[in-house]
């Protein structure tokens, strides 16, 4: 078992800073609601991620875009 | 108090997450995962229907924002704030049903939802692993009823997958090979062990299940994660996973309690995982018998060390049956 904080098989100690394409880089408030496709191949699937009163995430997926929901 | 303490004894991180004592608890008369409707009481889903949703789950035992921990790290004793990110995913707006009756094109919304969430949260710097999993039934310690899985973002891999990962590394620095395309092939050659197979997918109780009931599914070409996974290979992991738990409840005529979770490839950024992660779905229901279950007990808990109650070939041949008689 590896030291706290563990390693890889190539010895990786720390993944680099990635950025989160819902949130920015994992703080901060969450960006406001916003539709974007996602790139499941051959179908469209639809999400929608917005914030709650509280700041957590919440993301809607749907098949069709649904008008009366956002 | 919410914060990881490294354990020295083992080598493994425990969580505290001691808010969740509180969490919602089998609510009677309100479902926080329904809809919500005009003039009632907002459910966590401010939208009066829906297809899938996924939020942050309001107790979570991970966090974007975690609190520095309470207590002073020491040499012995280290300690870390418990960054990552807990979601719930919501399978439906209908309370009523379970993800065996989910028709098949929810269910392979869902691939593609759990798909995208690895992507999202495995993007995050904090995140090293995405495990989606369902906890479903009481008796695996659901506290909702409302058809519901959950994403865990883990900060670091979590024990049992990095056992099967150093597993794994080690058969292929032996043969060269992937342990688990070698446990398919074999498993497709002797059979007997298989309860269905179609599409590029197995599902399979283990040679070594440590539940009565275990299934296994994964795709017989390698493939390390969900986002991997393109449209057909897609289409055969939900129908698969619907055969599965329509089987488990066809099996004894109720519907089966499980535990249903996702193994896949770590998200640390390291690319040594890839040849030897092979992306595989895990079944653990409680039940040895229609009216008794499998308790995690001495050995089980103390020592680590399972006991299985019924052979796997004969698991196996029962849910085949059960798998035959779905209408």
């Amino acid at each position: 078992m590896s030291a706290p904080g563990g390693g890889g098989p190539t010895g990786t100690e720390a993944a680099p800073d990635r950025p989160d394409p819902d949130r920015g880089n994992g703080a901060g408030p969450a960006r406001p609601a916003r539709a974007e496709t996602v790139p499941a191949p051959a179908r469209a699937l639809l999400r929608s991620s917005e914030a709650k009163p509280d700041g957590r995430r919440l993301t809607l997926y749907s098949l069709l875009p649904g008008p009366d929901r956002r | 108090m919410t914060e990881r303490r490294f354990d020295p004894t083992t080598g493994e991180w425990v969580t505290f997450a001691t808010h969740r004592q509180n969490r919602t608890y089998k609510p009677a008369d309100f479902c926080p995962l329904c809809p919500t409707l005009p003039g009632r009481e907002p459910t966590e889903i401010p939208y009066p229907s829906f297809e899938v949703v996924t939020f942050d789950n309001l107790f979570p035992s991970y966090s974007p924002w975690p609190p520095v921990p309470d207590v002073e790290p020491t040499d012995l004793y280290p300690t870390a704030p418990a960054a990552g990110r807990c979601e719930v995913v919501v399978y439906s707006d209908d309370h009523t049903v379970t993800f065996s009756e989910l028709d098949g094109a929810r269910v392979r919304m869902l691939v593609d939802v759990w798909a995208d969430r690895t992507a999202v949260l495995g993007a995050e710097a904090a995140i090293d692993y995405v495990m989606p999993f369902e906890n479903k039934g009481e008796t695996v310690g659901t506290t909702l009823s409302h058809p519901h899985g959950q994403i865990y973002g883990y900060p670091e891999v979590p024990p049992r997958p990095r056992r099967e990962l150093e597993a794994a590394l080690a058969h292929h620095a032996r043969v060269g090979r992937c342990v688990h395309c070698d446990v398919l092939a074999a498993e497709l050659v002797d059979g007997r062990r298989v309860v269905a197979a179609d599409a590029g997918w197995v599902a399979w109780v283990p040679f070594w299940a440590r539940f009565p009931y275990e299934v296994h599914v994964a795709p017989t070409a390698h493939r390390s994660a969900l986002p991997e996974l393109d449209d057909a290979e897609r289409d055969g992991l939900a129908h698969i996973l619907s055969v599965v738990a329509r089987s488990y409840d066809r099996l004894w005529g109720f519907s089966l309690p499980y535990v249903m979770a996702f193994h896949q490839q770590p998200t640390d950024g390291d690319p040594g995982w890839a040849p030897v992660s092979h992306l595989h779905v895990e079944f653990a229901p409680p039940n040895r018998a229609p009216d008794r279950l499998k308790y995690l007990a001495g050995s089980e808990l103390a020592g680590g060390a399972f006991v299985t109650d019924v052979a796997p070939e004969t698991a196996a041949a029962e849910l085949r049956a059960a798998r035959l008689a779905l209408s």
